[in-house]
């Protein structure tokens, strides 16, 4: 029962997505509740269908099991191919009728870009209903579920898929916007304005999603990195660059009427690279961790899917961005210029990261070569094309829009320049290893949060108030810097050490000593379990005990590693267990990770800042 | 400046930046590659030993040794064709005979190829689509369900 009504709930929002693109019909505003209020029935009643677990639905056998516990068996909901999918409309939806509800932009821009919204609706819809309905039934109903995937139940990995999503599909208000503006002809500030606000919404839960899948990767898969330039990882890392390029051209657009043009073709570029990503995941392409499913008619559809969007609005873009009126006369040394250059290092960025993501498909279609473009390519490309950014980010606020003078602002640099040469000094005298990356990175991240808080300082002396926009940018550039330091040092002066240990056996780390006290079996619910215990020793003080586990689930047939890891402010110990030998002895892997919170407490600030934009009222 | 001069200043100095930032991609792109083959297309190629290659196929059933706690031993084949694989390190989850899986890592001279990276995945149900290829093209592919 429940099933079928979710099943025809969403069948009703597909037809009321097809209806809204009529230009006769006319009830817009109603249409868009009703399609939230219908997508939004559907995902509660595949949700209960997981809590109830009601194998006679496909999906749920698939990937649930009554012993599974409840909060997974709620979670688990998004974690295939279908559910996600219903989760990706629902939030789509969701946008829309939140956008009609509060937009002040008017009647007839609003009810056109909900218009232009539907069309990308319709292929969203169409893809979920006709390739990958989650309701789909079978008879008779199995008597337990097979899914019990023990590495998907973590609340990490729960989290960030909706977070990502909210990212992702929130930057499809950019392409309708984009798509009205050209049609329209003209240019409206107050346009601009408005959409900076949505993309900024998006750029933060797409930075909080990507924080928190690099967590779960962290914790989770016992490999003690934070970021493996996995495609699936990469696929969600362009949109983020090219996102953040989009924050601050439409910045410019809306305050300044510049580079319209340019923040308009940005705009659809990075709703098609979030397209990409949805397809790159989706249809199975990639070897990696997420690809779920593996039928081609989801790849072909989720495929024609982008070559349309992507083809229609840039053919758009072609014949309607001449009549766009930008202004643009600024000198060299202006803020524009910044933002200019802003722009290009993360379009280079993004398509770097694009390059070595996409060629292996590309190579593989066209001569059958299997390739596959390894982290040396990213790590040795990424650091020099991004570090600039935080000069400029330093930099751009201080300067005047339009021209100014080095004398100008000669005086606001001194101080932050100062605080990089005692950091860059500090990073060649202190650590054993020299780095000349590391150097650059940390002096550079200095400079930018030094930077940030005498333009805050002297704010404050001028006006004795601080605006919350000034704040947001501020918090995010500082966040930005806060996490380059915590993937420098962490990278850098990371150390991991692999050794295998009979019982009271030491290994010493990083100033730590590590002894393995004792190792007993156990068995749970729906596993059996080796835990380690270790003792933690600093200067011969005891100051923790850490429990790693091997897992291994009978139903599934398969072992997961837990590792367990000891929190303290400025470093993470990270202790993972492997098989054991004839001997007693046994695999234990100890890595010591200087730094490593930094990187999530720099995307925590960055997502704040972003929520602080948007709560902002303009004086 | 007049707006030609300003307009020239900004396009020279994207310019220098965008061909730089090409120079460093193109130059660290073709030394990163790794090229994916199957154990029958080891055979037939002649690989150059001490090259970082990836290579896939199934876990062949009973041939899983541990040598100690750390080192492991066992044999990849697409079923036509088999190479011997020595990893040192923690075995990643999911990693049991029989499975589909992806190693990478470099040829030694006994042909028997030293791992530093296992890929298998999180999901039991589903083949890497170059393992999938692989034994596609050794004929032995089977399609279930």
């Amino acid at each position: 029962m429940i099933p079928t009504i979710g099943y025809i709930s969403l069948i009703i929002a597909f037809a009321l997505t097809c209806l809204q693109i009529i230009p006769k019909f006319k009830a817009v505003r109603l249409a868009t509740d009703l399609i939230f209020a219908g997508t939004a029935i559907a995902l509660v009643c595949l949700i209960t269908s997981y809590a109830v677990s009601d194998f006679s639905v496909l999906n749920v056998y698939n990937n649930s099991h009554t012993i599974k516990p409840f909060i997974y068996k709620i979670t688990g909901t998004w974690g295939n191919h279908e559910g996600s999918l219903l989760l990706l409309v629902s939030i789509f939806s969701a946008y829309n009728f939140a956008f009609s509800k509060i937009s002040k932009l008017g009647e007839n821009p609003t009810d056109s870009i909900i218009r232009l919204q539907n069309i990308i609706g319709i292929g969203l819809y169409a893809f979920i209903i006709f390739t990958s309905n989650p309701f789909e039934r079978i008879h008779p109903t199995p008597e337990d579920g097979l899914g019990l995937n023990p590495l998907l139940q973590d609340i990490g990995l729960a989290i960030h898929p909706p977070l990502l999503y909210v990212g992702y599909i929130g930057f499809s208000l950019g392409i309708s916007f984009a798509a009205y503006i050209l049609i329209k002809g003209e240019v409206d500030r107050k346009i601009f304005g408005t959409l900076r606000k949505w993309t900024l919404f998006s750029w933060a839960f797409l930075t909080l999603g990507v924080g928190m899948g690099s967590w779960w990767a962290y914790r989770e898969l016992g490999w003690g990195g934070f970021w493996f330039w996995d495609p699936v990882e990469n696929v969600s890392l362009m949109p983020w660059l090219a996102g953040t390029a989009l924050l601050h051209s439409l910045f410019v657009t809306e305050k300044r009427g510049e580079l319209t043009i340019w923040t308009i073709l940005l705009a659809i570029l990075t709703f098609c690279v979030s397209l990409i990503g949805i397809f790159l995941v989706r249809s199975g392409i990639l070897t990696s961790v997420h690809a779920f499913a593996q039928d081609p008619t989801r790849g072909m559809f989720i495929l024609a899917f982008f070559a349309i969007i992507t083809n229609a609005s840039l053919i758009l873009f072609a014949i309607r961005a001449n009549k766009l009126k930008s202004a643009g006369d600024f000198e060299p040394l202006s803020k524009e210029s910044f933002f200019l250059f802003n722009n290009l290092i993360f379009t280079i960025a993004c398509a770097t990261v694009l390059l070595g993501t996409i060629y292996p498909i590309f190579l593989d279609i066209l001569t059958d070569t299997k390739i596959s473009v390894g982290a040396p390519y990213f790590n040795s490309t990424m650091p020099y094309i991004t570090l600039p950014i935080l000069i400029l980010a330093a930099l751009a606020p201080a300067i005047k829009w339009k021209k100014d003078t080095f004398a100008n602002f000669k005086s606001d640099i001194i101080i932050p320049f100062i605080i990089a040469v005692i950091t860059a000094l500090a990073c060649y005298f202190i650590p054993d290893k020299k780095s000349a990356i590391a150097i650059v990175s940390v002096s550079f991240s200095a400079y930018l949060i030094a930077s940030m808080l005498q333009r805050g300082w002297q704010k404050m002396k001028k006006s004795g108030k601080i605006s919350t926009s000034f704040y947001s940018m501020a918090g995010a550039h500082i966040g930005v810097a806060i996490a380059v330091i915590g993937i420098t040092i962490c990278s850098i002066y990371g150390i991991e050490k692999e050794e295998i240990i009979k019982l009271d056996d030491h290994i010493s780390i990083a100033g730590y000593d590590i002894k393995m006290d004792s190792m007993s079996i156990g068995a749970n619910k729906n596993y059996l379990t080796r835990i380690g215990v270790f003792s933690i020793n600093k200067d011969s003080n005891e100051i923790a005990h850490l429990h790693p586990e091997v897992r291994y689930y009978p139903v599934r047939q398969m072992n997961t590693t837990e590792s367990d890891i000891y929190y303290s402010i400025l470093s993470n110990l990270y202790v993972a267990m492997g098989d054991s030998d004839s001997s007693g002895g046994f695999a234990v892997r100890v890595y010591y990770k200087p730094a490593v919170n930094l990187i999530w407490l720099g995307c925590l600030i960055m997502f704040m800042s972003g929520m602080v934009g948007i709560l902002g009222r303009k004086k | 400046m007049k707006p030609k001069h300003k307009r020239l200043t900004l396009i020279i100095i994207s310019l220098i930046s965008i061909s730089s930032a090409i120079g460093l991609i193109l130059n660290s792109f073709n030394d990163n590659l790794v090229f994916f083959y199957s154990p029958t297309e080891l055979m037939q190629k002649n690989i150059e030993q001490g090259k970082t290659i990836r290579i896939g196929g199934l876990i062949a059933e009973g041939s899983l040794k541990k040598e100690d706690a750390n080192i492991t031993k066992f044999i990849i084949t697409d079923l036509n064709n088999s190479i011997e694989v020595s990893y040192k390190g923690i075995l990643p989850p999911m990693f049991r005979e029989g499975q589909g899986m992806v190693a990478k890592g470099l040829l030694s001279d006994e042909n028997v190829f030293i791992a530093d990276n296992l890929l298998t995945k999180h999901d039991e149900k589903y083949m890497p689509p170059e393992v999938a290829d692989a034994l596609k093209k050794s004929g032995k592919w089977k399609e279930t369900e």
